[in-house]
């Protein structure tokens, strides 16, 4: 890149199930909390981008209330609707004109003041599918389970060894939402069945939360407290969900590549240390490893199997415990940008593992991760 | 949290039935509904890339507009399938009925799948790769009701 940009700066609320706070006071206390890490204050920020959701809302420019709370008043400011790490990017590409050298980076939402699930119906082509009453965000995630355990022989187990290690991992996360100490495949495998294969255990829970994060540029990035450096990224859109093949996650595979040859990563299962990924339910975790090139093709399964991505295998994914713990929509995947700069900079606390030098983050967008982007980060 | 039941409506609803699409799906789907009548299942074809769209769509992936229609089978293929019972989940209430065996089917002839409801059929022996078949009325009524279920071919 022409100039380098990294993460200086870091914050996310506990994540909740009924937050006994407003968005507008969930967002003040990330920004603060960034801010306050960074080293920083509000004069210093150029640009804010958030994060949120009009339909989510309930209500249209869901920014609105969010310019006070996220430092932004008479400031460049601008939101995406979509999940943060896109937000993230749009970040990035301002830090990169030239036009500005600190960015303010927030994703929120609130689960527990509408019925978090019931929005995905609404995504759905209006002409049909939304009619006919048969796709939601949960059938709509079994039949992607189904396709990718059918193509290369998947086996429930091996989806609920994700849930299992990630809500264990979940433990040492003193912000999350869903953690079950010790979690087993038997105990995922016992978990209230949704839409087959779908279980509770190995579907987001509804969240309340907020995560913010400062993006810096030039000398100010390399004065800062700390830094991750950001060194690539990638992002493709694949076509609508009856129009593409489940069994794969093609957007994911091709923004892999694209950050990987921006990172000049050549293999990454050896090259990246550590990963943050947006598992919205836990086979998309395995069909992520194989995305992004840590497995071959199909390998899903047995990569998890051969304990290589737990906190102690040789490339740990979610130590956090990943959405699966805990998802604030529209902040979930800008919380694996936070997490994955954590782990570089030593600073993840009982879940932090040791040497991370290069770490990958990866956030979604869409039913049946439609939309995929994908950052590596770096130390020094 | 408290104080969140106490938040103030403004009574009325957001009745997203008022909401319209407009776009040449309507005109598109006229025609695809009508042919529903004759138990005939028609696909729209890309003249650039040859994909075949079920129910049809006025623009393709690669940037042409499909505008050929080509009569596909109303005999498919399963890809993937779920059984969704009755649940409650993130503010979801599914399934107040029996449970459902949702397939997605790829017709014979088209390019996308269309999902549908897969009716008279053992949950054992429901798998992907099986053929299916549209279970159609006796006198289908040319709306979207037509092709919702399926039975095993
Ligand atoms: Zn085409």
């Amino acid at each position: 890149m022409e100039r380098e940009v990294a993460i200086i700066g870091y914050a996310q609320t506990p994540y909740e199930e009924d937050a006994d706070a407003s968005r507008e006071i969930l967002v003040l206390r990330a920004a603060r909390e960034a801010l306050a890490s960074a080293g920083l204050s509000r004069d210093d920020i150029g640009t804010v981008i958030t994060a949120n959701n009009d339909y989510l809302d309930g209500r249209t420019i869901s920014n609105m209330r969010l310019v006070e709370p996220s430092g932004a008043c008479l400031k460049d400011e601008s939101k995406v609707e979509m999940d943060g790490a896109y937000a993230a990017l749009y970040a990035l590409m301002r830090l990169l004109s030239g036009f500005h050298d600190v960015a303010m980076v927030i994703g929120e939402s609130q689960a527990s003041v509408y019925p978090t699930y019931a929005p995905g119906v609404m995504t759905l082509d209006p002409t049909w599918d939304r009619q006919r009453g048969l796709l939601n965000e949960v059938s709509a995630a079994a039949l992607q389970a189904r396709s990718y355990m059918n193509t290369y022989g998947i086996s429930e187990e091996q989806i609920a060894a994700v849930a299992a290690k990630n809500l264990g991992n979940a433990v040492k996360n003193p912000l999350a939402l869903r953690a079950v100490p010790g979690a087993t495949v038997e105990q995922v495998m016992g978990s209230r069945m949704l839409c087959s294969p779908i279980r509770e255990m190995c579907a987001w829970p509804a969240t309340d939360g907020a995560c913010a994060i400062v993006l810096a540029a030039g000398d100010v990035a390399r004065k800062a407290n700390r830094a991750a450096w950001i060194r690539g990224v990638g992002f493709y859109h694949d076509s609508y969900l009856t129009e593409r093949p489940l069994d794969k996650m093609t957007s994911l595979k091709m923004a892999a590549d694209k950050c990987y040859a921006m990172a000049g990563i050549e293999h990454p299962e050896v090259e990246i240390d550590l990963a943050e990924i947006s598992e919205l339910f836990a086979h998309e975790e395995l069909m992520a490893y194989e995305a992004l090139g840590f497995c071959a093709e199909g390998k899903g399964g047995e990569f998890i199997d051969s304990g290589a991505t737990r906190m102690d295998g040789i490339l740990p994914v979610n130590p956090s415990g990943g959405v699966l713990a805990a998802n604030a929509v529209c902040a979930a995947g800008l919380a694996r940008l936070a997490e994955a700069a954590m782990q570089i900079t030593g600073e993840a606390g009982d879940h932090q593992v040791k040497g991370v030098k290069t770490a990958l983050a990866h956030g979604q967008t869409g039913l049946c991760a439609q939309e995929n982007i994908v950052y590596v980060l770096g130390g020094e | 949290m408290e104080y969140k039941d106490e938040t103030t409506s403004i009574s009325g609803s957001w009745n997203l039935g008022q909401w319209h699409w407009k776009h040449e799906t309507a005109v598109l789907m006229q025609h695809f509904l009508a042919s529903l009548k004759d138990k005939k299942v028609l696909g729209l074809k890309c003249p650039e890339c040859g994909l075949v769209y079920c129910p049809p769509k006025p623009y393709c992936s690669c940037l042409s507009i499909p505008e050929e229609w080509v009569e596909i089978s109303d005999e498919g293929v399963v890809t993937t399938f779920t059984f969704s019972g009755s649940w409650s989940y993130g503010g979801m209430e599914e399934g107040a009925g029996t449970p459902r065996i949702i397939v997605g089917v790829m017709l014979d002839g088209s390019n996308t799948e269309m999902l549908s409801q897969l009716e008279d059929a053992d949950r054992d022996h429901v798998d992907v790769g099986m053929r299916v078949k549209v279970k159609w009325a006796d006198e289908p009524q040319g709306t979207i009701e037509d092709v919702m279920h399926s039975l095993p071919a």
